[in-house]
């Protein structure tokens, strides 16, 4: 039965790779700008998909579109930093060593979900820095933990922890705008 | 309206509002992009692995258990063919050593009292017995039942076998052997001095006697032997 399971899950990757692999190409090739570096960023990818398969839901294609280009541009990022690390460019390692606030708690303001409220978050989302809607994203809608968020972007636990927190401050943050400006 | 269902409600909301960011993402069309055939490779040997299943100490467990079952079918079926084949081919011998004694030699007998039960189970009825002889021993072998009568100096034992071949191998130096018929059996015996040897076969049975009794009274209780089924 768990045969059958790892069979099915080889066959689900294929069909992943097939429909996404050009995708994951531009999206890699735009942060590393090189062939070979694309390719390998695109294996390590798929190291990370193989560990998540299950979390991957090919019938909601935007949802699975979206999981994919997350974990190929973090990859392609993770990659990028390594290849900046090792010319000796640190001040570009703008994306781990960014100044990150420390927030201990969000406070809510009174929100009422709506159609209104809805599309000012997902405006808002939009709106979001890359590492921090990629944190949003991945714990909202891919349901990971912050553990697992942390080994696919390759950072720590608490780099994800501040990244969610700062996420759901700014989220909030917009939302009041929003509505002062009402 | 309490802290924890506003949060509670936050994160309603951006499940909702991450739903409806994908759904509007706007992805361009991306030309093919130039994979090299080594890449190509690596992806689908990577693919395969997953395919493949992981030496885990489950599955290892498991197929060393498979094998270890295969084996005992296949060992046990030999063994049991081994064991039927034995039972074909196996001969009872009778063989002299002295002129007084027998010692029967037949297939592979066990001499453990405890398994009687597993063994032969028929039970012999002796519908007559001389007056004072009684049973001293009985052993319900694999392949035959043994009883043993005696009063003072009279005894007799008689041993009923079962088993498909019979090859008696008697020593007949010294002693007067003849046939002879009861119930219309064809009863070899061997006399030398006061103990007479009785062989014979009824049905799938190979009856042997020793007897110190008087060859009439032998056979009169030869006569009145019967094998009563057990089950």
């Amino acid at each position: 039965m768990k045969e059958n399971a790892q069979k099915e899950a080889a066959k689900k990757l294929e069909r992943l790779y097939q429909k996404y692999k050009n995708l994951m190409y531009h999206e890699a090739f735009a942060i590393l700008k090189d062939h070979a570096q694309t390719e390998d960023a695109i294996q390590q990818s798929f190291v990370k998909i193989i560990a998540n398969i299950d979390k991957v839901d090919e019938k909601d294609e935007p949802k699975t579109r979206n999981y994919l280009v997350i974990i190929c541009r973090n990859t392609a990022i993770d990659m990028y930093k390594g290849r900046l690390y090792l010319a000796g460019d640190e001040a570009n390692l703008d994306y781990e060593n960014e100044e990150e606030p420390v927030v201990d708690y969000v406070e809510p303001a009174q929100i009422v979900i709506g159609k209104e409220t809805i599309a000012r978050i997902t405006k808002a989302i939009g709106e979001l820095p890359e590492i921090y809607r990629d944190v949003i994203l991945l714990e909202s809608l891919h349901s990971h933990t912050k553990e697992e968020i942390a080994k696919i972007l390759n950072v720590s636990y608490e780099t994800v922890k501040k990244r969610s927190l700062r996420a759901r401050k700014m989220l909030l943050e917009a939302l009041e705008k929003e509505e002062d400006a009402k | 309206m309490s802290q924890d269902f506003l949060e509670e409600l936050l994160e309603k909301a951006i499940q909702q509002g991450a739903k409806e960011y994908v759904q509007q993402e706007e992805i361009e069309t991306q030309e093919n992009a130039p994979f090299s055939q080594k890449h190509e490779e690596t992806m689908q040997n990577m693919f395969r692995k997953v395919g493949e299943p992981k030496l885990t100490w489950c599955f290892v467990t498991r197929k060393v258990a498979i094998i270890l079952l295969a084996s005992l079918v296949i060992f046990g079926g030999i063994a049991i063919t081994t064991d039927a084949f034995k039972k074909k081919n196996n001969h009872f011998e009778i063989e002299n050593h002295d002129s007084n004694y027998m010692n029967i030699q037949f297939g592979e007998e066990k001499e453990s009292s405890n398994q009687s039960n597993s063994y032969m189970t028929e039970e012999v009825a002796f519908l007559y017995l001389p007056e004072g002889m009684k049973l001293v021993n009985e052993k319900a072998m694999l392949h035959y039942r043994f009883f043993k009568f005696e009063d003072g100096d009279k005894k007799f034992w008689i041993r009923v076998n079962h088993e498909t071949d019979y090859v008696a191998n008697t020593d007949i130096e010294d002693t007067t052997s003849k046939k002879i018929i009861v119930d219309e059996m064809d009863i070899f015996v061997r006399e030398k001095e006061n103990i007479i040897n009785y062989f014979w076969k009824d049905e799938a049975y190979y009856y042997e006697v020793e007897s110190s009794l008087p060859r009439e009274e032998m056979v009169k209780i030869i006569d009145n032997l019967k094998i009563l089924k057990k089950f």
